[in-house]
């Protein structure tokens, strides 16, 4: 176990019911590294996620962030960022609560929670977006806005769960350097899940690959 | 391998909420101590007398056993019959006000059965006035606008292939409505034939005021064996027999239900004749608008013939013979706040088993939660209210004259529509969406509360109107339980207008224009709640 390790999975198996899902998963991700999982649809990518998360309680192993193990903690101890495939932006909220949202449960005060919103609109490059209502932005605006929440709270790792999934392919690739970009710009350590191979290798610094549930052999960077 | 939700099946998509055991067991116990306790009282009383033996062999009752069947056969055919073709024109029909007029065509089945009736006393002219012809007439008016309504919408969901092949083959619009598109739309006109079915089979407020002394159903003689000639045992065994064939009944339908046709593409059939569009249109809105213009004409006619608000200044007054110890408008006020505290206690319940139907931690509890919520559907809010009755009145639940005990039992008569509107809504958030909450810090309470409640508020403020509208309405179970000094409104609605005399029947009709005109109030804000703004 290396305690720098944005992430330790160790030995991790999930399992609906009599089938496994995840068999016996190790994986490690670096501080500031951004690391993807490739696989077909079905293989278990999402669950990985959601494992690591803690929304999908796992039979056996342990996951560690930055060295501390987090495997009995609930998700909202975790402190860790989650882009969802269908973005899980709230409807009722506009964009700026939706990027506030994970800053309040921190309990940060109003002024710093603004200068926040405000900053990581900038990043995303939606700098006047804070008042408007997120069902009424565009796919690709969506998608800035659902990474933006994630890492409003500044987490430890920040997991991408096929995020381009509900673009169109010409707009994917911009879109895939554009999170590359943030994700550099804060550090943060991630680990970013498709199916696409394309989109993948202009991700990844480092590819994995994920079948039938386990982890079978390890490409180097493109 | 691929994984689709299905697969990993419904209990682990949306993922259990923590302490909802405590939820669970709430919930339980309140439909246990005021459905399954009440229900058990009548079983214990109705099946361990002769009370069975009494009735079935009583001639009386078996004639009003066999009025009940065929009433509600008459009506739920009359209404289908109706409703039919009503629904075939205004499904090809694109004037302006169509929404309106078909939310207007169906605003009396919201109403107090108790209103219905003082509005066919008011309509129909001499010796119809009460008799099996009003009862019929009424159960018209109650189900017309809802039945159009169903199958108008269902309708236009249909497949229009089929429609237009047959006509290509030679058949005629009408041969090929009979053959193809009544075909389609049966899942649909079984589906209202059971609601209209089950409704009228447990008439009981509208009976009670247009049966007159020869027509009653199961449900009235229920009330008259219990509080008039204080026959207990007989209505309970009444409760029973009644409860066994509207379960059949219930079942019968079920089994006989099919999935719904096809809706793959949208009915864009060529629009009908205008003069059809207007005859379909004025039939429904006339059906409708009439015994509500002879309830309000009622309401206003004064003692001398001229029209004015003398019936509405009387609610003020305590006239002799009218069977009310206060002034009418007192029931008023208690109705307010029985419904209120009734309403209250229906969402915070309603909530709870909602809650506990999606996010319980197996499939089984979820389904089991679901089932508890709509189990007060099962019986009569008559034989709810006799239940009560019968197991209130003794330790070690002597509650009967607990001022409470009404509000609670009137939640119960709420708790389906509440929890039919509430659980939707909540299942239909999605489940990452509480999820992403909790990755951001959330607990799971507070993401529940701040997101899945949060979205679903919508539906929780039309659960909210809809609960109070059914409580303030509420007759069956009421009229067993209300105090004689206090009476909510429609109680003294029945009173009034079973009594004599011109001031009487002034105030009766004055009183049920309010209850009317408050029901349809709660009514629109609900569906304005409904609406995003």
């Amino acid at each position: 176990m290396n305690a720098m390790n944005a992430l330790s999975v160790r030995d991790v198996t999930v399992r609906f019911g009599v089938r496994t899902v995840l068999d016996t998963i190790s994986l490690d991700v670096e501080q500031s590294e951004l690391v993807v999982v490739m696989g077909p649809s079905g293989c278990g990518k999402s669950t990985l996620l959601r494992a690591i998360a803690g929304l999908e309680p796992i039979v056996d192993g342990s996951i560690l962030l930055n060295g501390r193990d987090t495997t009995m903690l609930p998700p909202h101890q975790r402190n860790i960022g989650f882009v969802f495939q269908d973005l899980a932006l709230f409807p009722h909220l506009g964009v700026g609560e939706n990027i506030a949202y994970g800053l309040r449960r921190r309990g940060m005060k109003a002024p710093a929670r603004r200068e926040r919103v405000r900053e990581l609109l900038d990043l995303v490059g939606l700098g006047d977006a804070t008042m408007r209502n997120v069902q009424t932005l565009s796919g690709g605006e969506q998608q800035r806005v659902a990474v933006a929440r994630a890492l409003a709270p500044s987490p430890s790792l920040l997991l991408l769960d096929e995020p381009l999934s509900a673009l169109d392919a010409d707009r994917k690739l911009g879109i895939a350097d554009e999170i590359v970009r943030v994700i550099r710009t804060t550090g943060t350590a991630a680990l970013y899940v498709t199916h696409d191979q394309d989109e993948a290798a202009q991700v990844g610094s480092r590819i994995l690959r994920l079948e039938d549930g386990r982890l079978h052999r390890r490409d180097t960077s493109t | 391998m691929s994984w689709t939700s299905a697969e990993r099946g419904e209990a682990r998509t949306r993922r259990a909420l923590p302490q909802i055991g405590v939820l669970q067991f709430t919930a339980v116990a309140l439909v246990a101590l005021f459905v399954m306790w009440p229900f058990a009282r009548l079983l214990i009383d109705g099946l361990s007398s002769s009370a069975v033996g009494d009735i079935v062999s009583n001639a009386r009752i078996r004639r009003i056993a066999w009025f009940t069947i065929w009433q509600a056969a008459l009506s739920t055919a009359a209404v289908v019959t109706l409703a039919l073709p009503l629904s075939a024109v205004l499904s090809r029909s694109r004037f302006r006000g169509r929404r309106a007029a078909m939310l207007f065509a169906a605003a009396p089945f919201t109403l107090p059965t108790v209103v219905v009736g003082t509005a066919f006393l008011a309509t129909l002219p001499g010796d119809l006035r009460q008799g099996w012809f009003a009862i019929i007439c009424a159960h018209i008016f109650f189900n017309v606008g809802m039945a159009t309504r169903v199958l108008t919408t269902a309708t236009e969901g249909l497949d229009g292939s089929p429609w237009e092949a047959a006509r290509t083959l030679g058949a005629s619009p009408f041969v090929a409505w009979r053959t193809i598109t009544f075909r389609q739309l049966q899942p649909y006109v079984l589906a209202v034939a059971s609601i209209v079915g089950t409704l009228t089979l447990t008439s009981f407020g509208t009976v009670l005021l247009l049966g007159g002394p020869s027509y009653a159903t199961v449900d009235v003689e229920i009330y008259r064996q219990a509080l008039q000639a204080l026959r207990l045992d007989r209505a309970a065994a009444l409760a029973v027999l009644q409860f066994a064939v509207v379960g059949a009944v219930l079942v019968w339908t079920l089994r006989h239900e099919s999935p719904p046709a096809s809706t793959r593409s949208r009915n864009r059939r060529a629009a009908m004749p205008l003069v059809a569009q207007f005859a379909a249109a004025t039939v429904l809105v006339g059906v409708v608008l009439t015994p509500l213009v002879a309830l309000a004409r009622r309401a206003l006619r004064q003692a001398d013939g001229s029209f004015g608000f003398d019936n509405f200044r009387a609610l003020t007054k305590v006239t002799r013979g009218s069977g009310l110890v206060d002034t009418p408008i007192t029931s008023l006020v208690v109705s307010l706040r029985t419904a209120s505290a009734a309403a209250v206690i229906a969402i915070v319940v309603g909530t709870a088993v909602a809650v506990a139907a999606t996010r319980s931690r197996s499939l089984t509890a979820r389904r089991a939660m679901h089932a508890l919520g709509t189990l007060p559907l099962a019986t009569s809010a008559v034989a709810l209210g006799l239940g009560v009755l019968l197991g209130f009145s003794s330790e070690p639940f002597a509650w009967r004259r607990s001022a409470f005990l009404l509000p609670c039992v009137q939640a119960v008569v709420c708790l389906p529509f509440v929890v039919r509107t509430i659980l939707p809504a909540l299942t239909d958030v999605p489940p990452a969406l509480s999820d992403a909450a909790e990755t951001l810090g959330a607990s799971p309470w507070w993401a529940w509360w701040s997101i899945d409640f949060a979205v679903a508020r919508r539906s929780i403020g039309v659960a909210i109107g809809l609960a109070f509208t059914v409580a303030l309405g509420e007759f069956g179970a009421s009229s067993f339980l209300a105090r004689p000094q206090t009476p909510t409104m429609p109680i003294a609605i029945a009173r009034l207008s079973g009594r004599p005399g011109q001031v009487v029947q002034g105030q009766a009709a004055a009183l049920a224009l309010v209850l009317g005109v408050l029901t349809m109030l709660c009514v629109g804000l609900a569906e304005r709640t409904r609406r995003p703004r």
